[in-house]
């Protein structure tokens, strides 16, 4: 299983539970349609920081990171790489 | 003559009818004590006309905003009291507050599903959203709770399974808002952004800022951005939040400032240092921390040294006092409470507040260790309850323990708490295989969890083992220092 197709699985299994809505494809807006509540995002960050060895930095937990499926692909690609370059 | 929480609104809004009672989470929203008051009367009419009466009690299961303090209000117009049914429960949870509690009728979003197996005839509309189902009788209430005049009955999940609902009057919810107000000093100055679950939080809050004429701000989301444009729109004096909230508004990338904001309570949970420093850092705002219990209220906040003294939760307010029971050698002790707005009574098994009382000579035994230092600052250093919880939402390790249980595959299970620096702490199953059995892997034992409770609730870890660690008399050991390093387990 690719990256968005894990991401995309983990939240309708933990976060919609219920058949996924009408429309949700990878834009569906997480936040606005209350998918994602302040709950939702601790308990998110934390799998993401297990699942894929990536750390979020001061500055990392905005909405932009969050508020869709691609979104969080997108950050949480950016993280690996960051991780995987040499540091000083 | 009985009290009524709504009566004390509608003073407010006959003083201040243009008053702004609550603004956002739109931008553009916003709705004054005269309009809500209007609002309130609206639906009590309908109600009414539905057949809910005085002496009812109705489970509200409908999401956080304006139309929840609307409905709360309306019931409670119409001499009706409310169960909150907090929406992302499991199913199974949702019908065990039913099979606790007598509910008469619940007001649910249109088109929910949930509870046509318990209704006793069709769904009536009350608004675009919402709408009543009158339900069947499963069981009927204790005969002294009409003598109560409730206004709340909270569901909670008691220390070995069992419910106890705690039951709040008019009463006592009025008495803990002018105590809390000692403190806090809320009036019709005040704006307070609003960030919490209506369903968990509501006595000492939303009713204390519409009792004192004082105006709600929500928030179309959590993050710290939102927060902070809505703070900063709207001239917000107070924020009523919990630690996530305040990790998050530390986080903004943006120069946004909180320039009015007097108090920053934070309530639910432990603050860790680390984001009361970054508040600090990036507010100049030392967060307010406090001390907030269903059975007692608001008797504590850290008002005068939030910075000097972080991590504790303040002095008592004037009119609680405080004793530690039993402390150790490092002065930990359980923190036993007194003052005024004590819960009326526990629901099932039904107990008033004299006997709760009565058992620990006049004091309610909170079930937190603390201490308190030299300057009598009281510090909150843990639980002596079997609770976990995550993200500041709180559960009974049993509850999850007896789900587990009830697996074909297991035949006994130990839940405990692992402390995380995201949540605080996440729960941790030890499991014990039915002999011959084929185990469950870890996905199919967490969707099995999900079926029967909140997804908060589900372990984030299974761990097979031979038999479960015990003490020497026989007591289950759930410290997870000790559990983590037994040898003979096999991690999902």
């Amino acid at each position: 299983m690719n990256l968005p197709q894990q991401l995309r699985e983990h939240i309708i299994n933990q976060y919609i539970k219920a058949k996924a809505p009408e429309g949700f494809n990878d834009d569906y807006n997480l936040i606005d349609e209350g998918i994602l509540d302040s709950l939702g995002i601790m308990t998110l960050i934390a799998w993401l920081e297990k699942q894929y060895a990536i750390e979020f930095d001061e500055g990392d937990i905005v909405l932009e990171n969050f508020n869709s499926v691609k979104a969080l692909v997108d950050f949480v690609q950016t993280k690996r790489v960051a991780s995987e370059q040499p540091t000083d | 003559m009985t009290l009524n929480l709504a009566e004390i609104f509608f003073q407010q809004s006959a003083l201040r009818p243009e008053h702004p009672a609550i603004l956002g989470p739109h931008e553009e929203a916003s709705i004054s004590y005269g309009a809500l008051r209007k609002e309130i009367e609206t639906l009590a009419e309908q109600l009414l006309a539905a057949g809910i009466h005085a002496g009812m009690n109705i489970g509200l299961h409908y999401p956080g905003g304006q139309a929840y303090i609307a409905f709360t209000y309306a019931l409670w117009a119409c001499g009706a009291y409310v169960t909150p049914i907090p929406m992302e429960l499991a199913m199974e949870e949702k019908q065990l507050i039913f099979q606790q509690i007598a509910i008469d009728a619940v007001i649910s979003t249109t088109g929910c599903t949930l509870f046509a197996a318990l209704a006793r005839e069709a769904t009536i509309p009350l608004t675009e959203h919402a709408c009543l189902l009158n339900l069947k009788a499963l069981r009927t209430p204790p005969a002294e709770l009409a003598g109560l005049n409730p206004a709340f009955i909270r569901f909670t999940s008691g220390t070995t399974g069992e419910a106890k609902g705690v039951i709040l009057s008019h009463e006592t919810i009025f008495a803990r808002i002018q105590a809390a107000n000692q403190g806090l000093h809320i009036d019709a100055n005040d704006r307070i952004v609003w960030l919490l679950s209506m369903a968990y939080h509501f006595a000492v809050s939303i009713v204390a800022y519409l009792s004192f004429g004082a105006t709600l701000i929500l928030c179309k989301n959590s993050f710290g951005s939102t927060i902070l444009q809505a703070a900063n729109r709207h001239y917000a004096t107070l924020i009523y939040a919990a630690p996530t909230h305040y990790e998050l508004m530390s986080h903004d990338r943006s120069d946004q400032t909180l320039s009015d904001i007097r108090l920053a309570i934070v309530t639910t949970a432990y603050l860790r240092p680390d984001i009361a420093e970054a508040f600090y850092r990036r507010f100049g705002i030392a967060p307010n921390e406090t001390y907030g219990i269903i059975e007692v209220g608001l008797p504590a906040v850290n008002l005068d040294a939030p910075k000097e003294k972080r991590g504790s939760v303040g002095k008592l307010l004037p009119r609680y006092s405080v004793k530690l029971e039993s402390p150790d050698e490092n002065g930990i002790g359980e923190i036993m409470l007194c003052g005024p707005g004590l819960l009326d009574a526990y629901y099932q098994p039904w107990k008033t507040i004299d006997v709760i009382l009565n058992q620990h000579g006049g004091w309610l035994a909170t079930g937190d260790l603390g201490f308190i230092d030299e300057d009598d600052y009281l510090f909150i250093v843990g639980r002596s309850k079997e609770m976990i919880s995550v993200a500041g939402m709180k559960f009974f390790i049993r509850e999850v323990e007896t789900v587990l249980e009830r697996h074909p595959a297991i035949q006994a299970a130990c839940v405990f708490a692992v402390k995380t620096r995201r949540l605080g702490e996440t729960p941790m199953a030890h499991v014990v295989l039915v002999d011959n059995h084929e185990p469950p892997d870890e996905a199919q034992l967490k969707a099995y969890c999900g079926e029967h409770l909140a997804g908060y609730k589900i372990p984030d870890q299974f761990h097979w083992v031979d038999s479960l660690a015990r003490t020497a008399s026989g007591k289950l050991i759930r410290n997870s220092d000790k559990l983590l390093t037994t040898q003979n387990t096999k991690i999902l």
